[in-house]
């Protein structure tokens, strides 16, 4: 098992873990609460729900272009 | 009178959830934990689901988990032919107790001093954790495996419950067997109401109430479908059931009527608890998920919120998750 590879590959699973180990966890009930949130808080942004004018809307249905 | 509620559903697991218990009540809440085929037995807090962490080591299916009253320990049967436990604040695993075969079941005593095991050696260990390097102390007598195994009377005797179709009686310190119950069928779940000494044992569509002292027989409820568990309410007004239908029932205990049902599983049922303040129960289910059911919908309760109905143009109780709490009268 000695050779400097694998000690090199430990290493770098050790510093994975470390950085996995300190990333900030949330309660999934508060996670829940701030997903709620911001789509409340948002909604007036969201064309989905207010709705858009045709000419803003990127999806409308397309003219057909024709050469002069 | 049917009443709609939406449980809160916990998800994670990955594999069905054969059993699951529930601490006392301690300064940070309660606990939940949960047993699941998949070998990860999981901690929660009580009242809203939220995962906390997952007890890793088990190499087989957990067949059965509970934590102590204050919820500081946990200890894990496994198929893995170990029963395991952990410390519940840091998740480490404390003591690995080998055993000859699966092991279905643990328990704590009301001091978390001794714990007891049993699984499909047919044999009740106990085991006294300040000396885990001692043999435990073996009873005999069942003549299948063991499928739930419980301190009664104040930890001076066990009940147990086995596919021998038989619940037996025993007295920890003779180590003797004192009544047995038989029955024509496996019991399919056993719980200890400690206060009241009641014993919950469910069996085909039956839910059975007996003394747990005597073993004299209270009363029995049918229900509409094979039940897989029950749970009596800390205040004995209710029980709540699940089983092969995918639902939880809903009864009052003394008239043995039906009150509630509620759909929301997509599996079989496999255990149903109160929780110890008696405001929720949890179902755990072949789905691979926990469901959290309040006892009194629409109260205001952990994430339910009680919202009227002007406000949403919807029923008169939601699930809310505020930031900023409002009661709503």
């Amino acid at each position: 098992m000695s050779g400097s590879s694998s000690v090199v590959a430990m290493k770098k699973i050790v510093q994975q873990l470390r950085l996995e180990a300190g990333i900030n966890r949330v309660k999934v009930s508060q996670a829940a609460a701030d997903l709620q949130q911001f789509c409340l808080q948002n909604a007036q942004q969201d064309s989905l729900l207010t709705g858009m004018s045709s000419s803003n809307n990127p999806f409308r249905p397309q003219k057909v272009c024709s050469f002069l | 009178m049917a009443m709609r509620q939406t449980p809160l559903t916990c998800s994670g697991h990955t594999r069905p959830v054969v059993d699951l218990a529930f601490s006392g009540i301690t300064p940070y809440g309660y606990f939940l934990i949960s047993a699941c085929k998949d070998g990860k037995p999981m901690l929660r807090q009580g009242d809203t689901g939220d995962w906390i962490g997952t007890f890793l080591g088990h190499k087989g299916a957990v067949w059965g988990a509970t934590l102590n009253t204050d919820a500081t320990k946990a200890a894990t049967a496994a198929a893995d032919f170990t029963a395991k436990v952990w410390d519940a604040v840091s998740g480490d695993e404390v003591l690995t107790l080998a055993h000859k075969h699966i092991v279905k079941t643990v328990t704590f005593t009301q001091d978390s001093n001794c714990l007891l095991t049993a699984g499909n050696d047919k044999l009740l260990r106990i085991y006294d954790l300040s000396n885990p390097e001692a043999a435990p102390l073996e009873i005999a007598g069942h003549t299948s495996a063991i499928k739930k195994a419980l301190w009664c009377n104040n930890d001076k005797q066990i009940l147990s419950a086995a596919d021998d179709k038989t619940i037996r009686l025993w007295d920890r310190s003779s180590m003797e067997e004192v009544k047995t119950l038989t029955f024509d069928t496996s019991v399919s779940s056993m719980e200890y109401v400690a206060d009241g000494e009641i014993l919950v044992i469910t069996y085909g569509k039956t839910i059975a109430f007996y003394n747990a002292l005597s073993l004299d027989l209270i009363k029995t409820v049918e229900a509409p479908a094979p039940i897989n568990s029950a749970s009596l309410h800390p205040e004995k007004d209710f029980f709540v059931a699940g089983g092969e239908d995918f639902k939880l029932y809903k009864f009052d205990y003394s008239t043995k009527e039906e009150l509630e049902s509620y759909k929301g599983h997509f599996g079989p049922v496999h255990c149903v608890r109160f929780s110890p303040d008696g405001e929720l129960y949890a179902s755990g289910s072949e789905d691979g998920t926990l469901r959290l059911w309040q006892t009194a919908v629409g109260k205001t309760y952990g994430l339910w919120k009680c919202v009227l109905p002007e406000d949403l143009g919807a029923e008169n109780s939601e699930q809310m998750y505020t930031s900023a709490p409002e009661i709503k009268a």
